[in-house]
């Protein structure tokens, strides 16, 4: 009754009779505000990770394929074994060498005039996840027997060694 | 590699909100785009569906990793997202000082993504004078200094166009180009506030953004402007910028010309 009073002394101060007064439904408040991601995520105290917006919808960390076709590929070049550990230790594990599989072919002597400082010249270079056990294994074993491998070497366990290369 | 930094000198001037929509803009036309957050607001995931209890990012581990890209997440297909993350105190000022005293800080840690030639990385920056806008002095090739169509972002223009907010002109970049936010041509001081822009700007005015209900509803619906309003007058200025854009930073996608498929899976 009194939002009717108002109404009528509104229509009566602004003179216009031919208002279509039109109340808002006081229920449909709470399902509003639901639609909102934000809303309904702060609503809900902020702890759902998949609340108020789709999961299919968020964002997922770059995946070790996303840049990179043939991984199996990256097996085969020459130089990784080379790169020096303690300049990798610090790198990420997959997406900068993701992101490499994507540069076209740079010649080294531009690389290294575009990025002067010493550590980004290693970042390039990153080998650490092809650091697989076999790697390892098999360039750990070379060291030692680097100045034996001529004749005297005995033929079974340079055999095995050239095996473990597969 | 172009990186764009988006900046201004005044808080709440919508950068975060044009720095995503412009990547989502450029995404949508076929760039390959980075867009990263430096403001440790931490709001810039929020447009692109991170929940807010995500807090994943690279700034808390920015000093002991030499590459933040694997922090970066896909948004699309063409599209990521590397997020600020949330930070304590002693990490912020552990970001914020090796970015003033580590002159390759940002390219060392970009420099996975900065590398790849047709990607486009746009910087989000805090607000005002900072570190993240120094160190960003030597990488940025664009800047977008967004100002609201207001007395009070307009009286900041003589600092940005006197170099007293950025330190110095970019050197031998693209250059530096403005964004008006908000404009409401129903008032009056907005309209001629806006009008006082565009004259003064001319050709370094990317565009203005009219105020439009449906910026703040895309905000509070984590997605782009573009995907909850195609056709809103806010859609359509963030198209326009971000085909000036494209045109300033030499973006081409293909070769221009139409080449029809029978199905998209065909070689």
């Amino acid at each position: 009754m009194s939002k009717y009073d108002d109404v009528q002394q509104f229509k009566n101060k602004i003179n216009m009779k031919d208002i279509d007064y039109k109340e808002f439904p006081k229920d449909d408040g709470s399902s509003a505000l639901h639609r909102w991601a934000i809303v309904e995520q702060v609503a809900e105290g902020g702890n759902g990770i998949s609340s108020g917006i789709e999961r299919s919808m968020q964002p997922t960390p770059v995946s070790a394929t996303e840049f990179s076709p043939a991984p199996s590929l990256s097996l085969n070049q020459p130089t990784q074994p080379n790169v020096a550990p303690a300049q990798n230790q610090a790198l990420p594990r997959h997406v900068s060498h993701d992101f490499k599989q994507t540069i076209p072919p740079v010649s080294e002597p531009n690389r290294s005039e575009q990025f002067a400082a010493p550590v980004v010249s290693s970042a390039p270079q990153s080998s650490q996840p092809l650091d697989t056990k076999r790697f390892k294994k098999m360039f750990s074993k070379k060291t030692p027997s680097a100045g034996n491998t001529g004749r005297d070497t005995l033929l079974k366990p340079l055999l095995e060694m050239i095996a473990s290369c597969r | 590699m172009p990186l764009v930094c988006v900046c201004s000198p005044k808080g709440g001037v919508g950068k975060t909100t044009v720095a995503a929509n412009l990547a989502y803009a450029l995404a949508r036309s076929g760039s390959k785009v980075l867009v990263v957050d430096f403001d440790s607001q931490n709001a810039l995931r929020l447009h692109f569906g991170v929940p807010i209890a995500d807090n994943r990012g690279f700034v808390a581990q920015s000093g002991t990793l030499s590459d933040w890209s694997q922090f970066i997440l896909k948004v699309g297909p063409n599209l990521f997202l590397l997020p600020c993350g949330e930070v304590t105190e002693n990490e912020r000022i552990l970001f914020e000082d090796n970015l003033m005293n580590e002159p390759m800080f940002i390219q060392r840690g970009l420099s996975a993504v900065l590398q790849i030639p047709d990607m486009v990385v746009i910087a989000d920056m805090p607000p005002g004078r900072n570190a993240a806008l120094k160190a960003m002095e030597a990488v940025a090739d664009m800047r977008i200094f967004v100002l609201l169509a207001d007395t009070a972002s307009l009286s900041l223009l003589p600092l940005i166009e006197q170099h007293k907010f950025m330190n110095k002109p970019l050197n031998n970049k693209m250059g530096e180009y403005y964004v008006v936010n908000q404009s409401d041509m129903r008032r009056t001081l907005s309209r001629d506030v806006t009008h006082f822009f565009e004259q003064r700007l001319q050709n370094k005015l990317l565009g203005t953004i009219h105020r439009d209900e449906c910026v703040p509803e895309a905000n509070a619906s984590q997605r782009a402007i573009m995907d909850i309003s195609p056709v809103s007058a806010a859609a359509f200025d963030l198209d326009q910028i971000s085909k000036k854009v494209a045109v300033i930073l030499g973006l081409s996608v293909g070769d221009g010309a139409y080449h029809h498929t029978a199905s998209i899976y065909s070689s």
